[in-house]
């Protein structure tokens, strides 16, 4: 099956700033995540999708056509860019509704869709308030509901958990995750927050200072390792100490005790030692590895 | 990977007769393309200029200058109508007719175009809406014009309704309606005439003024200003030009009285004077076009030639602005 957004070799160069340089990739069906620190490309990637910005060299497709003329595209797409787009004087009801008939939608189907999307992001009871009252939690929805309402095929969001505070990040993306998989919509999203991603993604491409340094499955990353790791409520320091006496290296990281390549027999000293000293084991598993871990390694 | 499956997985079902909460459900019906989105942002104009879903603000000042450009009419309507029931001839007081009623009400109608028309483009350039449209299924330039015409469509309400019921008051006052018609049917086209003319020119102004600034109070200021501006220059500039022999003859430059005067060739005091656009637009092009050309010293196609170049360049400032999305 052909990927939705596919780039083949794209540079863009701002005038004296190589925003992104040779990036190649293709972004599948389901969820996938952009990762990348601030100015790594991830935006303007988003933007030349889009057909707002022009590549300075190589070739792009969105639905396997050539990127040439948006507006076909346009109708199946959605957007939320990073930053306020919204106008506050304008109530969500009918700013929600005037964007779906932008799409292309008639009139009638237009109000009830924006009825059902704001109910369906969680701002039913606020949505003839003006835009401008609503808090940070709120505008992301309702950017969200406007990216939605005219049931795109593909959705890019620039940054959904921008300004939210961790529990408002897991709604929202609770909220997002649901809305792609219930109803068969693709997503890019674009975090520096590489939980965000872990959470949520199937796919993950990894930005860094406008090139691609990593992509594939979420899950390819994050299998099991060859770490064992010991979680402690109590005791840590003994257990370490006692670890290291009996010629075990362990690391220490927060609350865990982290143990390369254990055999049987350290298992067994492993149990040993901690019904020795009396610690209080939280937790022991092998380490999973997670996309903090992709970020620590060099880039290649 | 288990990606959903392709194409529109059926979360929730839709029943014919079920009114509760449906949520989020998928839309398999037409989608339109350039024109249904044209039209989109043409009505979403027209409903910014009513105020609709918008705050109390918003609603009070359409209706406020609607008010204001029907008031004339109405205060001569009801005067007109009080003298004829007291069996008075209304030909005895003087009371405005067509080609007077734009200079009772040019000023509302360009504080209109000033303080409403740049509602249609400043807040969305200033609030990156523009980022929303432009990965809808139009482009910057149809956006543009659909915004120009929606604010086209008042200027043309506000300029032409108002004389439109004064005329339907003169044809009901009239002893014999039909024979008022017959006589002054070429006042019903230059009422449509003017109308389109001024709206151009009040709609073309607003909008290249608001393409300019991302802030609205800004894009009034300019309206306001080049409109008072061009009008100085044309004044002073008058002023310096006018020679002695026409200073005696007329006192100062635009003062003819009720003579037809026409400028000899060269006399630059009376072109430059065409800088003053309200004199120029009232005086110059709208009298004219209700076939009164006593009160301005050039030929009235200089007036009109005048206006055609600043709704023409303001136009233009406006589309070459909106050429493309963040452009």
């Amino acid at each position: 099956m052909a990927a939705l957004l596919s780039a083949r070799n794209i540079t863009k160069v701002y005038e004296d700033t190589v925003a992104l340089q040779d990036v190649t990739l293709d972004v599948e069906q389901g969820m996938t995540g952009l990762l990348g620190a601030n100015g790594a490309g991830k935006s303007t990637l988003m933007t030349l999708f889009l057909g707002i910005i022009q590549a300075t060299s190589g070739d792009f497709q969105v639905f396997g056509e050539d990127g040439g003329d948006p507006i076909q595209a346009h109708r199946l797409i959605g957007y939320s860019p990073e930053y306020e787009c919204l106008p506050p004087n304008v109530s969500a009801a009918e700013f929600t509704t005037h964007m779906a008939r932008v799409s292309g939608l008639p009139r009638t189907e237009a109000r009830s869709r924006a009825t059902d999307v704001l109910r369906h992001v969680g701002l039913d009871e606020e949505r003839y308030r003006p835009m401008g009252t609503y808090s940070t939690g709120m505008k992301q929805r309702a950017k969200l509901a406007q990216a939605i309402v005219h049931d795109p095929q593909l959705v890019l969001l620039d940054e959904p958990t921008a300004g939210l505070d961790p529990a408002g990040r897991q709604e929202m993306l609770e909220l997002i995750a649901q809305t792609s998989s219930e109803f068969g919509i693709s997503m890019l999203i674009s975090s520096h927050l590489m939980g965000d991603i872990e959470r949520t993604c199937e796919r993950i491409i990894v930005l860094e200072a406008g090139g691609v340094v990593e992509q594939g499955d979420v899950s390819g990353y994050t299998t099991d390792t060859e770490t064992l790791a010991l979680e402690f409520d109590e005791g840590i320091e003994a257990v370490a100490a006692a670890l290291t006496n009996k010629g075990i290296a362990v690391t220490t990281e927060g609350r865990a005790l982290l143990i390369e390549e254990a055999s049987q027999d350290d298992l067994d000293t492993i149990r040993d030692v901690i019904v020795e000293t009396g610690a209080l084991l939280h937790r022991l598993a092998p380490r999973t590895q997670t996309l903090s871990d992709i970020f620590r390694r060099p880039a290649s | 990977m288990n990606a959903p499956v392709s194409g529109h997985v059926v979360g929730l079902e839709q029943r014919e007769g079920e009114v509760f909460d449906l949520g989020y459900r998928h839309y398999d019906g037409p989608r339109g393309g350039r024109g249904k989105a044209f039209m989109a942002v043409y009505d979403d104009g027209i409903r910014s200029v009513l105020g609709l879903g918008r705050g109390v603000a918003a609603k009070m000042m359409c209706g406020i200058f609607g008010l204001l450009v029907l008031g004339p009419a109405i205060f001569i309507i009801s005067v007109a109508g009080f003298m004829s029931s007291f069996g008075g001839e209304t030909d005895e007081i003087p009371l405005p007719k067509h080609e007077d009623y734009y200079v009772l009400t040019f000023i509302i109608l360009l504080l209109f175009a000033a303080i409403v028309g740049p509602a249609l483009l400043s807040p969305d350039k200033r609030n990156s809406v523009l980022s929303l449209y432009a990965v809808r299924p139009l482009k910057s330039l149809d956006y543009a014009i659909a915004r120009w015409l929606a604010f086209f469509t008042f200027a043309m309400a506000f300029t032409i309704v108002p004389q439109a019921l004064l005329y339907l008051s003169f044809v009901l006052s009239d002893d014999s309606p039909l024979g008022y018609i017959k006589d002054h049917g070429r006042d019903l086209w230059a009422i449509f005439a003017i109308g389109l003319i001024l709206a151009a020119f009040m709609t073309s102004l607003a909008m290249a003024a608001a393409s300019l600034t991302s802030r609205r109070a800004f894009a009034s200021a300019g309206v306001i200003a080049f409109v008072f501006i061009t009008a100085a220059i044309g004044g002073f500039g008058g002023e310096i030009l006018t020679s002695d022999q026409d200073r005696e003859e007329h006192g100062a430059v635009g003062n003819y009285g009720d003579e037809e005067v026409q400028a000899p060739d060269g006399d630059a005091a009376h072109y430059i004077h065409l800088l003053i656009l309200p004199d120029t637009m009232i005086d110059g092009v709208s009298r004219w076009t209700f076939g009164d050309r006593a009160h301005f010293p050039v030929s009235p196609w200089y007036s009109a030639m005048t206006i055609a170049a600043v709704i023409a360049g303001a136009f233009g400032i406006t589309v070459f602005r909106y050429r493309k999305f963040g452009g």
